[in-house]
């Protein structure tokens, strides 16, 4: 009977005759398994094959806690240093909700965030360069007392009350809402938290 | 469609929820029932809080602040030494509307200090059915605090949810729960809204036209204990 080493080198067979350089994975949802076909795997095809382990788990907060790779990836693309887990809960499904209705062939990693970030909210952080509060806005939010904020990876986070409450913008500094947010601030200067805090949404 | 009522709900509960179940009801009516369903939910868990020194620490959402909650909230208060406060604005929604991707991302929260152990953590809700809000707000308040007990409560909840909850976490915490409610129905449409339930969708019944509005809110109670917490 045929090995999974005949299907992967049959494979890479296959993939050069047209040209394409490849390298073919084995994906496993036991750690054990992985290990043990790791120290196995053939000399034959081993310059062009790996294997993986992908671990299962029944919920996405669950697996991030579990992989680690996963993890980094998550934490990279969410708008905050250190997400909470609705947040990453929020990235993770907006990611894989872009990835389900899209045509996947062919389609460039970035198209696939863009689409995520449709969303809102999605958290997933800005890519846009020079994320930087408009002067006069940034000049009235620090003049009102017991408010902080800052901007991570394009979006604002906020704290009243020193984490009495506490909250971020659900769409980034560069969209269209949150221009919006700016111009009323301009308009407005409000000199309390109590006039913004039903806009910090 | 089978009600089935808990040991909790007395005559009066039962009143309450057909009120509520009225969709002819106006929302202040509706109000009024919600924050008379909130003490008698209150009494329910008093009976599960042995000593008045205990540590209490009541989280609800935001359309539930005033009404449900602020009625859990004075039966509480007046049986037990402190009791802290925690609001939560979540946004639920299905990215792309795939329905198997329910999320309820907190928007933004009020939560008031506390010492990181406490004796019981409620989470209270007005409708407990996919329990993806109950889910959200309790994975976030469990990264702060410690609970020896974890009260879910609701004046409904759909058969499914006790499980449902237990399910999204690790047996350390679930073991932790206990479940108050008055009734539990075991039809939903396909919408997802339970029936009878509480009559409909909550935030239309309290008066909030939708959950941008809901979540534009700012209860009162928010603003009296903050006031308290940090003067103007």
């Amino acid at each position: 009977p045929k090995s999974i080493a005949d299907d992967f080198k049959n494979q890479y067979a296959l993939n050069e005759s047209i040209s394409k350089t490849s390298q073919l994975y084995l994906v496993v949802s036991d750690e054990g398994l992985k290990n043990k076909l790791e120290q196995n795997l053939p000399s034959e095809i081993k310059p062009y094959s790996q294997v993986i382990y992908f671990s299962y788990q029944t919920n996405v907060v669950a697996f991030y806690q579990e992989n680690a790779e996963f993890r980094e990836a998550i934490v990279y693309l969410s708008a905050f240093e250190n997400p909470a887990p609705d947040k990453i809960e929020a990235v993770a499904k907006a990611i894989l909700g872009a990835w389900t209705l899209m045509n996947k062939n062919g389609v460039p990693l970035m198209d696939i965030l863009k689409e995520a970030q449709k969303c809102s909210p999605s958290y997933i952080r800005s890519f846009a360069l020079d994320c930087q509060l408009d002067p006069e806005v940034k000049n009235i939010l620090d003049r009102i007392p017991h408010f902080s904020y800052n901007l991570t990876k394009g979006f604002l986070q906020w704290s009243y009350g020193n984490g009495l409450q506490e909250g971020a913008f659900s769409d980034s500094i560069d969209s269209d809402r949150f221009q919006g947010f700016q111009d009323w601030v301009k308009r407005n200067r409000p000199t309390t938290y109590e006039e913004i805090e039903g806009l910090l949404l | 469609m089978t009600r089935k009522y808990s040991h909790f709900a007395n005559e009066k509960a039962k009143l309450l929820l057909d009120i509520l179940a009225n969709k002819s009801i106006e929302s202040e009516a509706y109000q009024k029932t919600m924050l008379n369903l909130g003490t008698h939910l209150g009494d329910a868990i008093l009976t599960a809080i042995p000593n008045q020194q205990c540590s209490v620490y009541l989280a609800c959402t935001v359309e539930d602040a005033d009404f449900l909650a602020r009625g859990m909230l004075s039966s509480l208060e007046e049986n037990l030494k402190s009791v802290a406060f925690a609001c939560f604005w979540n946004k639920r929604f299905s990215p792309f509307e795939i329905d198997d991707l329910k999320i309820a991302p907190i928007l933004k929260k009020y939560q008031e200090p506390v010492e990181k152990k406490v004796n019981y953590l409620v989470v209270v809700k007005s409708i407990i059915s996919g329990a993806c809000v109950v889910r959200t707000n309790l994975n976030d308040l469990i990264q702060k605090v410690e609970p020896e007990k974890i009260f879910i409560a609701a004046p409904v909840i759909y058969y499914t949810a006790e499980e449902k909850l237990k399910s999204q976490f690790e047996k350390d915490i679930y073991d932790k729960f206990q479940f108050f409610y008055f009734a539990k129905d075991d039809e939903r449409t396909s919408e997802g809204e339970v029936i009878p339930g509480i009559g409909g969708m909550v935030y239309d019944r309290l008066g909030f036209k939708g959950q941008d509005e809901k979540n534009s809110y700012v209860p009162e109670l928010v603003k009296k204990r903050r006031s308290q917490l940090l003067p103007v």
